[in-house]
């Protein structure tokens, strides 16, 4: 079942068309990630979602309601990360939560929610006086406080240090083992890899890709990466390659196999494949990939073509890939 | 009702646990409100309580029109350009909430610090306590209410936050002339249209009802005043319900 559904979405401010005809749906208890880069509309979307911006076309259904005109039925089943949004500085951290209990239904206590977002040690501490990313983690302690059926996060470890980011990540993953529906919006493209287990890229309003995150990976290509040893070149490699200087790049669908099979021709020959390195593909290639083909695209056509995964193919989590 | 109580308790709180804060507001509301009369008392040798009255509201006016409008205007502002509206709204609190307990808090304290003024009156001068208690402090709640809802509109159309602090002093000038806390000689200079506009504001209403609950008399008197207030208040409430913004201009 859909926890969000998301049909033919748009926003536009002005002149600027800041999401446009977008379509996904996120199953429940599953991780979403919303990528793109600065101003691809990521963070609108995360508004439409959650009912602070009205669409201009299109519909949004979270948990079967519309979050705009059914905001506080929504809100009671929702937590909220907002990637922009204001505390009251003189407050500790943990009055905060204890005020913030006082507007949540059936709350989990001040103290459960503190743990969760790792901020215990800093209860007492005025907001005014926590670091951007314990900051962010009181930002979580407030969205996880009503228990929610769905979370939106929106940029959740933007700030914080790699251990407090790694314990984010593990809340997140016992959430939705626990059947919490998340959405998240990330710049680190190695959190979305860690936690979603389904994703949608998306580019100037559009979504430029998306699906199941491990069917999506596995159709790009590896790599693996060698020294050519002096005594050869590339011609005689078993399989085709790239070389610039004397590094010698195979890409591969299976770069494990492709790994052996050179390897092997090493070996035949008594030769050393120095600096060989295997590489599957990465959520960070595939980025890099889309952002390639778009500026090519930019530059060979003024009026930008179509590429990759648009609107017409919804994205989807949970099992269906797009 | 439990969402705008919260939300009222919340600003109480940061209210009265801001020390530079209550006493500004409190100094300042009990130096005006209280000062002024205290010293037109002292002053006359005959005694004469309309004047002190007069006094006594007109510089009540002044003061309800600082802790309502003007302390509501920055409140919101402030916490709009912080995105704190923000952050509340994003807890499931509801719209009105926010904005009917932040109403709440800022009654209160209006209605306190009024009180504090009052009682400091009937202490130290000859100006006795109100016939009609009770219509008196309806009357200093509703007041202060809709001097609110003007200071949300004010958080509205003034366009940078910084601005609304001042943006406020003219109708706070223009309240306390119509309302005679610049004293009866200065009221008296003023045109007769001027008057007539001037009591059109929700503190002409104020003294209006205020000096029957002090003197006592007939309530069906009453009904101008009440209009005034409602229209004031309905005109407040379509203003907030169609312009509010919860982000801040960018």
């Amino acid at each position: 079942m859909a926890a969000i559904q998301v049909n033919h979405l748009s926003k536009s401010y002005g002149g600027f068309q800041a999401v446009n005809d977008i379509s996904f749906e996120v199953e429940a208890g599953t991780v979403f990630a919303l990528l793109g880069r600065n101003g691809a509309g990521k963070t609108t979307t995360m508004e439409l979602l959650t009912g602070f911006q009205k669409p201009d076309a299109g519909s949004v259904r979270v948990l079967g309601l519309d979050p705009f005109k059914d905001r506080s039925r929504v809100r009671g089943n929702v937590g909220i990360m907002v990637q922009e949004a204001g505390f009251f500085p003189d407050l500790t951290a943990g009055q905060t939560v204890g005020i913030w209990r006082d507007f949540t239904p059936a709350a989990r206590p001040a103290s459960e929610a503190l743990e969760l977002a790792g901020l215990t040690a800093k209860a007492k501490t005025k907001v005014r006086q926590l670091s951007g990313g314990e900051k962010r983690r009181l930002d979580l302690a407030l969205a996880l406080l009503g228990e929610p059926d769905v979370l939106f996060l929106d940029e959740p470890t933007t700030g914080m240090d790699p251990e407090a980011r790694r314990n984010i990540w593990k809340v997140v993953r016992d959430l939705a083992a626990g059947g919490t529906t998340v959405l998240l919006t990330t710049h680190y493209l190695e959190e979305a890899q860690q936690l979603a287990t389904n994703l949608a890229i998306m580019d100037r309003g559009e979504i430029v890709l998306g699906g199941d995150m491990a069917e999506t990976l596995a159709a790009r290509v590896g790599q693996v990466s060698f020294e050519l040893p002096s005594v050869s070149h590339a011609g005689e490699l078993p399989l085709p390659a790239t070389v610039r200087g004397r590094l010698a790049v195979v890409k591969a669908a299976d770069p494990d196999l492709a790994a052996q099979t050179l390897l092997g021709w090493a070996s035949e020959r008594g030769l050393r494949l120095r600096g060989l390195e295997v590489r599957t593909a990465s959520l960070e290639d595939l980025f890099l990939e889309l952002a390639r083909n778009d500026e090519m695209s930019q530059t060979n056509a003024p009026a930008r073509s179509d590429h990759g995964t648009r609107s017409d193919r919804p994205a989807r989590s949970g099992g269906a890939g797009a | 009702m439990r969402e705008v109580l919260a939300v009222a308790r919340l600003g109480g709180r940061l209210f009265w646990g801001d020390g530079r804060a209550v006493g500004g507001i409190a100094a300042l509301g009990v130096c005006l409100g209280a000062g002024l009369p205290l010293l037109i008392a002292a002053s006359l040798r005959s005694r004469d309580v309309d004047v002190v009255l007069g006094m006594h509201l007109g510089m009540l006016a002044m003061v309800l029109t600082i802790v309502a409008t003007t302390q509501t205007a920055v409140t919101l502002s402030t916490r709009r350009e912080m995105l704190v509206l923000k952050r509340l709204r994003a807890s499931g609190l509801r719209g009105r909430a926010i904005i009917g307990g932040e109403l709440v808090n800022i009654v209160t304290q209006a209605t306190l610090l009024s009180a504090v003024v009052s009682v400091i009156l009937y202490t130290f001068t000859y100006l006795p306590p109100p016939e009609l208690p009770l219509l008196f402090a309806a009357c200093v709640v509703a007041v202060a209410g809709v001097l609110a809802l003007i200071g949300v509109v004010f958080s509205i159309v003034t366009r940078r936050p910084d601005l609304n602090a001042p943006a406020t002093i003219p109708f706070i000038l223009a309240t306390t002339v119509g309302a005679g806390g610049y004293g009866p000689f200065v009221t008296g200079l003023l045109p007769g249209w001027v008057r007539w506009t001037l009591d059109l504001l929700p503190t002409g209403a104020m003294v209006e009802i205020a000096r029957l609950a002090y003197r006592g008399g007939e309530l069906t008197t009453l009904t101008g005043p009440v209009l005034n207030l409602t229209v004031w208040a309905l005109l407040g409430l379509v203003a907030v319900r169609l312009l509010f913004r919860w982000d801040p201009r960018r």
